[in-house]
């Protein structure tokens, strides 16, 4: 079995009275772009500065690579963590320059990762004088610089605009093909993450709830249809569609049919043709991330109020 | 090991380019020369024989040693842990295959250069300025009770404790005040406990001064050897101390 790029195994971290990690698993697969989820303070930040002894776990086992986190494991991590770290006095191009150099990088590896990150025509510029989009860049610079094994981002599209996300997602997406490179990244951009990642992990209350490939976690066989009709026909649908399926009405000349396989959706068209409903929508759609993020919130929260 | 924290130590030099402490280094003793100049200038000669050149160059080495060397020492630290404080700086080293201990070694091997840099500047003015009084006909420079390799080799040495309180006081605090505002406090107690015989060696602010300035051998010889043993503890406890991970917040 290929060997996990990063695997936590019970790891518990607090601060003063507050317990932030509590008995937290993860497994990051080789290869893999892993999307790190979860509300504020939930422990995100906390747990990828973990990952770069930049904290200690009071308890538990982190290994990246297959080895326990240690200095010499860190000229094979690229990272971006909490807001960027800068020498505001330095130009862009002297910034990677000074990072090649602590991580022992020849100097052409500067220009590429510059190219990568479309930075080479503002490489002179001071890191002072730069927006928050070119310092994010140029703190991804950095992070890419000598193509990392592993690559932890702390939400890596921050301070962006439309253009920069668009290219950081896509660089991101592609790293594991063009540099054999493992990406683990937090976001609180859920459409982000369906875009970007191959696998997620949704962190609440200080535990990883749930883990998994997207396609696993989001593979529903059972979807919502929802079809929009004309407002006199809205009863006679209704009365229709309720024998078979749980139906409800939202709002009048819009019916949605819950927990309904894809397969019987041309047998509810056919049906509402037979019967002359008019109807002008006709959209089925199966679990988002979205909504797998808000019910598993929900159901915690609910937990917790009955606790 | 060696090679990389000599790595380190050039990659500390980059974060300095553009910083006020290279203009600082020649500010302060040009500062502290220039008013000595101007007063020994304005006095004129009848009030300079007196006491002569030993006079002239006291009087510059009492400035230096003590109120603007261990002001420099503290503005300096504060500037060089300041760069790290700022922008996340200590997040940035902590994702560096390096360890505290080297980047530890590598600011304090820098502060100490610069210092030692500011202590052969001041030198070199003391110098310059005398051979500007001389053409402004005052007498021939002659030999003193100083020896400037002595001046330059002992205030170097006494300043090693003051640099490493420096580093720690503000490593662990962050902002300028508070250890530049411990410095001041610790200056002005220095200036009353230099006069005391016995009870100078409970200040390290008061070494530079006792090793350059009293004629007895044996307080010299104190001050160095309490200056190298006490440097050798903070060395130590710094280390420490850069080992030490702060808790951070969520």
């Amino acid at each position: 079995m290929e060997q996990a790029a990063v695997k936590i195994v019970n790891a518990h971290k607090a601060f003063s009275n507050t317990q932030v990690l509590k008995a937290l698993n993860m497994t990051v697969p080789t290869g893999s772009v892993y999307a790190l989820l979860g509300n504020n303070g939930a422990g995100k930040s906390t747990l990828l500065s973990m990952l770069l002894g930049a904290l200690q776990p009071e308890q538990g086992d982190i290994r990246l690579l297959g080895e326990p986190v240690s200095t010499r494991l860190k000229s094979r991590l690229g990272c971006l963590i909490d807001a960027p770290a800068f020498y505001q006095n330095l130009t862009i191009k002297e910034f990677l320059s000074y990072c090649a150099k602590m991580k022992g990088l020849p100097k052409q590896c500067i220009d590429e990762a510059l190219t990568i990150v479309n930075l080479q025509a503002k490489q002179h510029t001071r890191l002072k004088r730069c927006s928050l989009g070119m310092k994010q860049r140029a703190a991804l610079a950095n992070a890419i610089l000598g193509q990392p094994e592993l690559l932890i981002l702390d939400e890596p599209t921050n301070g962006l605009d439309p253009s920069g996300i668009e290219e950081i997602r896509t660089l991101i997406r592609t790293l594991p093909e063009r540099f054999n490179t493992t990406v683990l990244f937090s976001s609180h951009v859920l459409e982000e993450v369906e875009k970007v990642a191959t696998h997620v992990g949704i962190l609440a209350q200080g535990n990883l709830v749930i883990e998994g490939s997207l396609p696993d976690l989001l593979d529903d066989p059972l979807g919502t249809l929802e079809v929009s009709i004309s407002a006199e026909h809205t009863d006679k649908a209704q009365t229709l569609l309720s024998r078979v399926f749980k139906v409800s009405t939202p709002e009048a000349g819009k019916i949605t049919i819950h927990q309904i396989d894809k397969s019987l959706c041309p047998q509810v068209y056919k049906s509402l043709l037979a019967q002359n409903i008019d109807f002008y929508q006709f959209r089925y759609h199966t679990q988002s991330l979205s909504k797998l993020f808000n019910n598993i919130h929900l159901s915690m929260h609910k937990e917790a109020e009955y606790a | 090991m060696l090679k990389q924290t000599l790595s380190v130590l050039l990659c500390e030099c980059t974060k300095l380019k553009r910083q006020w402490l290279i203009p600082l280094l020649f500010a302060c003793p040009l500062a502290v020369i220039s008013l000595q100049f101007l007063v020994t200038f304005e006095r004129g000669l009848d009030v300079f024989a007196e006491f002569g050149w030993f006079g002239y160059i006291s009087a510059n080495s009492t400035l230096w040693l003590g109120l603007m060397l261990p002001m420099l020492i503290a503005l300096v630290t504060t500037i060089i842990h300041q760069i790290e404080h700022k922008d996340n700086g200590w997040l940035l080293m902590s994702s560096f295959a390096i360890s505290p201990i080297q980047l530890f070694i590598a600011k304090f091997t820098i502060t100490s250069l610069l210092i030692v840099l500011a202590n052969l500047l001041m030198v070199c003015f003391i110098f310059i300025s005398a051979w500007l009084l001389m053409q402004l006909g005052f007498p021939k420079f002659e030999s003193t009770d100083i020896s400037f390799l002595q001046f330059f080799i002992n205030a170097s040495i006494t300043s090693l404790p003051l640099i490493l309180i420096g580093l720690i006081i503000s490593k662990l605090i962050n902002n300028f005040a508070a250890p530049i505002g411990a410095a001041f406090i610790m200056v002005i107690f220095a200036m009353s406990l230099s006069r005391s015989e016995s009870h100078w060696l409970y200040s390290p602010w008061t070494y530079p001064m006792v090793s350059v300035h009293v004629a007895d051998q044996a307080a010299t010889n104190l001050a160095l050897t309490l200056s190298l043993g006490i440097s050798v503890a903070l060395f130590t406890i710094a280390c420490t101390l850069y080992c030490w991970r702060p808790k951070q917040h969520a």
